[in-house]
């Protein structure tokens, strides 16, 4: 074996060694701060709602709506009829998560969950949420800019994660299937 | 081990004033413009960097004699991003919301000048307790010049600090925006220099002082030796007597 082959061998040898150590480590302390999404999902539910009674999870897949772009991530109903959804949508500056809640038809609070880019500034510290709150969802549907006032280019993933939600709502749950 | 003292304290101050990773070897420039904007953002990833830098210099020290000259650079990345990670990882367990905001910088540690650097021309050469203490000083250094910039960031653009708002400074719109942050950043690291030059030449001017003073006193016995020694000589005093 030459010494080029040699040095290679070792080279390689090492890298992996040092990734291997490196992965094992990874995994320990992955083990004691793994977040499950889950269960964190149904605490955002259960501390952001206010409802009194027990979440029930009904969807826990990335559901895509038809004729949105926004994806309902999970939704569940409460014992005592509120509906939690997350949803998320992208628009060219990221991606927007939104924790929406329903009762009796009409959105009464949205929670913003993450977003990958800086403009949380922009929907947290207007009103922008607060324009959909006490409105009817099948006046939102579908959600356009006359029924969004201080729509930009920013808040354009927020809108379309709560289209979304206003779509899924009024097709499947607010015929009384549920 | 031999503790040495001095090389202690060189690797001690070095990181904080002669290598400030930020004000004087101008390294990490994304980071210290992009999370300068607030106070705490700045200390958050500064002492992200922090750890990821001692644990880092502390693991490719103790390597350094098992890695091959040929794959130094692959394997102290792959020992850079498992810290990074294990940053990441720990944050988006007890501080989501800082995490949120902050992620796509965390994630950017792994290829930031100032760990590779170090990782290179200290860690790799010297031993695991110094190159720990490299990386603390370091780490410490670029700390304190992102807070720095963060304080005066903070304040112009939203007349506060560390998000308490100071009655009668109201906020100067687009002074959060990331060409402000270059100025303010020029501004810090001229006065930041300035300031370093003017200690270093009072000191030498010290240190001149002291050393023509002990010449002096060292020149004087022996001007004053040569000066009484023909009166002191056995002979002077017979030739005088003649």
């Amino acid at each position: 074996m030459s010494a080029k082959v040699k040095s290679m061998i070792q080279g390689v040898a090492v890298l992996a060694c040092i990734a291997l150590v490196c992965g094992l480590l990874l995994g320990a302390v992955n083990h004691f701060t793994y977040v499950d999404p889950f269960q964190s999902t149904l605490d955002g539910f259960k501390e952001d709602s206010g409802a009194a009674g027990e979440f029930e999870m009904l969807i826990s897949e990335d559901t895509p709506v038809d004729g949105s772009s926004g994806i309902i991530k999970y939704y569940a109903l409460s014992t005592d009829g509120v509906h939690a959804f997350l949803a998320s949508a992208t628009s060219q500056y990221g991606e927007v998560q939104l924790y929406v809640y329903i009762r009796d038809g009409q959105i009464y609070k949205i929670v913003l969950g993450s977003c990958t880019d800086d403009f949380s500034s922009d929907l947290t510290k207007g009103s922008f949420f607060e324009q959909f709150y006490g409105t009817d969802l099948s006046a939102l549907d579908p959600l356009t800019a006359d029924n969004v006032s201080n729509a930009t280019y920013s808040s354009t993933a927020a809108k379309n994660a709560i289209d979304a939600v206003a779509k899924y709502y009024n097709e499947n749950l607010a015929g009384g299937e549920r | 081990m031999k503790f040495d003292k001095k090389k202690f304290g060189d690797t001690l101050i070095g990181g904080l004033i002669k290598n400030n990773p930020t004000f004087v070897l101008v390294l990490g420039t994304c980071p210290t413009i992009a999370m300068t904007t607030t106070l705490f953002q700045a200390f958050a990833m500064g002492m992200a960097t922090t750890f990821v830098l001692i644990f880092s210099n502390l693991f490719i020290s103790l390597l350094r004699k098992a890695i091959p000259d040929k794959v130094r650079i692959p394997c102290y990345i792959v020992i850079i991003s498992t810290f990074v990670i294990i940053v990441q990882m720990v944050m988006q367990k007890f501080m989501p919301d800082l995490y949120s905001t902050m992620r796509a910088f965390i994630a950017l540690i792994v290829v930031n000048c100032i760990i590779l650097a170090r990782a290179e021309s200290y860690a790799s050469c010297n031993k695991p307790f110094y190159s720990m203490v490299d990386g603390l000083s370091v780490g410490i250094g670029f700390t304190a010049a992102l807070c720095l910039i963060g304080i005066v960031r903070e304040f112009l653009s939203s007349g506060s600090f560390a998000g308490f708002a100071i009655p009668g400074f109201p906020a100067m719109s687009g002074a959060g925006a990331s060409a402000f942050g270059f100025i303010v950043f020029g501004c810090l690291m001229a006065l930041f220099n300035f300031l370093v030059e003017k200690v270093k030449k009072r000191s030498a001017g010290k240190r001149a002082e002291k050393e023509r003073k002990a010449d002096s006193a060292e020149a004087a016995p022996e001007e004053g030796k040569e000066n009484a020694a023909p009166e002191a000589l056995p002979g002077n005093g017979k030739e005088a007597k003649s």
